[in-house]
């Protein structure tokens, strides 16, 4: 049972500002058919309630529409005409879309990603790998440098004569230098060294 | 006392080729376009033109509204799914943002100039047995117009949507995206706030009301007393 029906049967009793709401819901076509029965029953006893029914009832007569409303022929035109003129040149995004958009060129972009961003992955590791190699051949290939040797300088700017060390350091080098070349080409050769290459002082003419 | 019976009819009718005529404009049907404009124009010009109180600002509205359809109805056809009710609530909702951009621009005078009384016409029909009651009705419609302008946005699409177009209260809440029982509370007090808006016209019609009971009587006890 409802509310209104518990406040018929003489249970609960309802407000009338609750029952004018039913009244406003029964205009509007959406209260119940038990619970407008119930309502009929109440307006039946409240004359106040009726009177409020017979004000609304009137307020929404006197606002609802009952003119035909017709639409003027040449809107249809107007917008018959638009639809004909965006059909011949579809806009810049609708063609944008139709290209990009099927699955044939958007499936080719992403496998064109993916081969880029393998590649660049590879790339990455390949150059790690080379950069290895270079730093363990590193040592050997700076000390036979001949040109490591630069001019010493005193302490008013002029180069100093390079000094016999460092002429037989560079005349070393370069001996070491073929030395390592013949040995990697397999030819061992003995190559002429200074006399005094390590400072030892010249080697007696006789003992 | 019994209330006389006067209820909000349904005036929407939901038909589920809607849905279908969208998708063929989607294609560029022109027929389907037209079809669907001889459908919908007479009722959503008529929102329109109680939304905006005159007839020019509809017919701007509504070749507004049908553009938007032409344009949106691409993206209609990808939602295909949802039911047909759909399609119904879906233009609706085309002219509540249009009403709404409207109201926003002429949010400092919402009292229109020469706002249009729609709803009844010049003179009394033929039908009409009391001219009185015809006029003083003309005159609660035009007041009502004015009134209803002055309620706020919400609830007064509501008010429209339920009075002029007779959606359910289950059909504007999916209009304005709201639950049901929002719609249902903003109609309510837009009819509470244009019955204090209005209580002036409500005395005087109560009087008109009195004044033709008692002739009614009066005539009544004239014909009774002759047969006595």
């Amino acid at each position: 049972m409802t509310l209104g029906g518990l406040v018929a049967a003489g249970g609960i009793p309802m407000s009338c500002d609750s029952w004018r709401r039913k009244i406003i819901d029964r205009i509007a076509d959406e209260l119940p058919e038990r619970e407008a029965i119930e309502l009929e029953q109440h307006l039946a006893d409240c004359a106040d309630c009726a009177a409020e029914a017979q004000r609304l009832e009137r307020l929404l007569e006197a606002t609802a529409p009952r003119e035909e409303w017709i639409a003027d022929a040449r809107i249809e035109d107007r917008l018959l005409r638009h639809m004909r003129s965006n059909r011949a040149r579809p806009s810049l995004l609708v063609r944008w879309r139709a290209a990009w958009l099927r699955p044939l060129p958007a499936y080719s972009l992403i496998v064109l990603g993916v081969i880029a961003i393998a590649g660049g992955f590879w790339l990455g590791q390949l150059s790690e790998t080379g950069s290895g190699a270079r730093r363990i051949a590193a040592p050997g290939g700076a000390a036979t440098s001949p040109q490591a040797v630069s001019p010493a300088m005193d302490p008013a700017g002029h180069a100093l004569p390079p000094s016999r060390e460092a002429d037989e350091g560079a005349s070393c080098a370069t001996a070491l230098s073929d030395r390592s070349r013949a040995s990697r080409h397999g030819d061992l050769r003995f190559v002429a060294v200074p006399s005094d290459a390590f400072g030892w002082g010249s080697a007696p003419d006789s003992l | 006392m019994s209330m006389r019976g006067f209820t909000i009819s349904r005036r929407a009718q939901i038909r589920s080729d809607d849905a279908e005529l969208i998708r063929e404009i989607a294609h560029g049907s022109e027929a389907a376009f037209s079809a669907l404009f001889q459908r919908w124009s007479p009722r959503l010009g008529r929102f329109l033109q109680q939304a905006t109180g005159s007839r020019e600002s509809a017919e701007d509205l509504l070749q507004e509204a049908f553009l938007r359809i032409l344009r949106a109805a691409p993206r209609f056809r990808a939602r295909q799914s949802r039911p047909a009710p759909a399609a119904s609530a879906w233009i609706y909702r085309i002219c509540a943002n249009l009403a709404y951009s409207h109201w926003r621009r002429r949010k400092a005078s919402p009292v229109l100039d020469g706002w249009e009384v729609g709803a009844l016409p010049e003179r009394p029909t033929p039908e009409a047995a009391d001219p009185e009651r015809w006029r003083l009705r003309r005159a609660i419609a035009a007041e009502a117009r004015a009134a209803l302008a002055r309620i706020p946005r919400n609830q007064r699409l509501v008010f429209l949507l339920k009075v002029d177009q007779g959606l359910t209260y289950e059909e504007i809440s999916t209009v304005m995206g709201s639950p049901v029982g929002t719609a249902k509370s903003r109609f309510h007090h837009a009819v509470r706030k244009l019955q204090d808006l209005m209580r002036a016209w409500d005395e005087s019609a109560d009087s008109s009301d009195a004044r033709r009971d008692d002739a009614r009587r009066t005539r009544r006890s004239g014909r009774n007393s002759d047969v006595l």
